[in-house]
């Protein structure tokens, strides 16, 4: 493979990357294509009296009418993949809002990658920052409950363990389990309860209250579809810890820790999240 | 007329979508291909993954891509392209395509497949990144006229020539988009048949077909509507010069029916007539 020695760099073609850089810059600052093509990352490489230059007019349009074109496109495209992968965000904040604060968020977080599955990974932090958002504690938790429902969307299938795997185990050996949670699942503590929200909207139902609650929240995937399952903070303590490769007893621990939690209601909750699917495998160390 | 890589005809096939999942999954409909958009495959074990393996076991599926970049002064995304092929093996893809376009610099992606200045400069440098692709791929590139809305003026080939010398000096091949052929010679006001009639007919492997919106100005090729007749005219005048070519119908927005979309692609078969035929019917038209 003699041509992977050989890598193509910017400054093989210093004329085209330059050209590029100013197109891009263009495309990415707000505002009217006139000022766009006078901030400092395009005048780096062209001054704005040259940009008209750049570009052959068409029968119909100015040079700078079709950069434009681009911009808006871009501008377009880019909020249509936010509203896809946040529509709570959409509903909650109402379109007008959605589109500045998507604007806003592109705008400071320009897309790196070559997918669009994660070019909202970067909105909750964002948000926890953009002043005079309206329920900016909410927002920021049903931003969080939303990125992590992509994350699961798209994690890879895993082999589903059962509960009789672990049936007749010792005490000793009990202590000594370890469990792994299934890919798609993901673990959120939030100071709302926007999975009732996201419920709502999906069942078209009233919109519960707003009001601040401590929630402990697994969010999973079962044959395709997503799953939210709320749990208490002792019960949340204890998956999590098991989630972190910790043996039961220690597990256990962080449980107790959380304050709650008993043999009994382990048992309990693991019926449940055994039903739900939820591991993948059973060891015992 | 085959191409050089003795690459089939499949048909009329049409884009895999996200809509029509449930309605391929139950009906198993009769299909001649699917063309999957690569990036909607790429990062996904979840259901469109699982989609993805039922329609791989009863269809033959083509990989077309947005993100390859051919035409950035980046590096080269070996990240990516090691994807790309991953998911070529999964798919058994016929073939890979991309476009002869840029999509982002300095790092960042602007999602939009952008014009090429077409000068000897980007000529050479895309032929480097080619070659260095398709040896990474282990198979050939095919690449498509974008549509554009703009160029630049220091341009000093047209995009038909050019296409056609990249494929000299690299090997590569081509998938000619028949509506993009129309929505830039709109844009860019020259004749779409100097077009088709210059490209060079053992490299093209796929037909695109899709529609458009005319806003008046400018032509933006939208993939929202039924194919129009000019372009069909130009489908009908490819394949008179270059015979059978693996089509696919293109629709993105506002989605209809599998049927509706399938029934699109079909159309097809009525522009496959050779000038003969045309003559003939012609008469008959006259004799009634
Ligand atoms: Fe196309």
């Amino acid at each position: 493979m003699a041509a992977l020695s050989m890598p193509r760099s910017p400054a093989e073609a210093p004329h085209l990357g330059r050209l590029q850089r100013w197109m891009q810059a263009c495309m990415m600052a707000n505002g009217p294509v006139e000022s766009a093509v006078e901030t400092p990352a395009a005048v780096k490489e062209f001054p704005a009296s040259q940009a008209p230059g750049l570009i052959r007019a068409s029968r119909t349009l100015a040079p700078l009418e079709r950069l434009d074109i681009y911009r808006g496109m871009y501008d377009l495209r880019l909020v249509e993949a936010l509203r896809v992968d946040y529509p709570g965000l959409l509903k909650f904040l109402g379109e007008k809002t959605f589109e500045e604060l998507a604007r806003l968020y592109i705008a400071s977080c320009p897309p790196e990658s070559y997918t669009l599955n994660r070019l909202g990974d970067r909105l909750p932090d964002f948000l926890s920052q953009v002043d005079g958002i309206h329920r900016p504690g909410f927002v920021e938790a049903l931003a969080r409950l939303e990125l992590a429902e992509t994350f699961v969307f798209d994690e890879e299938e895993s082999p589903v363990a059962a509960m009789e795997s672990f049936g007749g185990l010792s005490e000793d050996q009990w202590g000594r389990l370890r469990l792994t949670p299934i890919r798609a699942l993901r673990l959120l503590r939030l100071n709302y309860p926007a999975h009732e929200f996201m419920q709502a909207i999906r069942r078209d139902e009233a919109l519960p209250s707003l009001r601040p609650r401590r929630t402990h929240l697994i969010v999973h995937r079962r044959e395709y579809g997503l799953f939210h399952l709320s749990l208490s903070a002792p019960a949340f303590a204890l998956f999590q810890a098991l989630a972190e490769r910790a043996p039961l007893d220690e597990a256990m621990q962080s449980m107790f820790d959380a304050g709650g939690g008993s043999q009994k209601q382990v048992f309990e909750w693991f019926r449940q999240w055994f039903s739900e699917r939820l591991f993948s495998s059973v060891e015992i160390y | 007329m085959a191409n050089r890589w003795g690459l089939p005809d499949l048909g009329f096939g049409i884009g895999l979508r996200t809509v029509h999942f449930p309605h391929i999954l139950a009906e198993r409909p009769v299909m001649d291909w699917f063309e999957i958009l690569s990036e909607n495959f790429m990062d996904t074990g979840g259901r469109p993954a699982y989609v993805l393996d039922q329609v791989v076991e009863r269809y033959p599926v083509v990989m077309h891509g947005v993100s390859m970049s051919v035409g950035s002064t980046d590096p080269v995304n070996f990240e990516y392209l090691k994807k790309l092929k991953q998911l070529a093996r999964r798919t058994k893809a016929r073939w890979i395509s991309d476009h002869l376009c840029w999509t982002g610099v300095s790092g960042l992606n602007t999602h939009d497949l952008l014009p090429m200045p077409y000068t000897d400069e980007s000529l050479r440098h895309v032929a480097g990144r080619v070659k260095i692709i398709a040896d990474y791929l282990e198979r050939p590139v095919f690449l498509e006229n974008p549509s554009t809305y703009l160029e630049f003026s220091e341009s000093t080939w047209n995009e038909w020539d050019f296409l056609a010398e990249l494929t000299e000096r690299t090997g590569c091949g081509i998938l000619l988009d028949v509506n993009n052929v129309y929505v830039s010679s709109f844009n860019h006001g020259f004749d779409p048949f100097d077009y088709v009639d210059r490209i060079p007919v053992d490299r093209v492997v796929q037909i695109h077909l899709a529609g458009h919106t005319n806003k008046g100005t400018h032509i933006l090729d939208t993939h929202s509507d039924h194919v129009v007749d000019d372009v069909w005219q130009l489908y009908r005048r490819v394949y008179q010069r270059m015979g059978g070519i693996a089509t696919l119908l293109e629709w993105d927005e506002a989605i209809p029916s599998f049927d509706t979309v399938h029934a699109e692609a079909l159309k097809a078969g009525n522009y496959r007539t050779a000038p003969e035929q045309e003559a003939r019917d012609g008469r008959a038209i006259h004799a009634a």
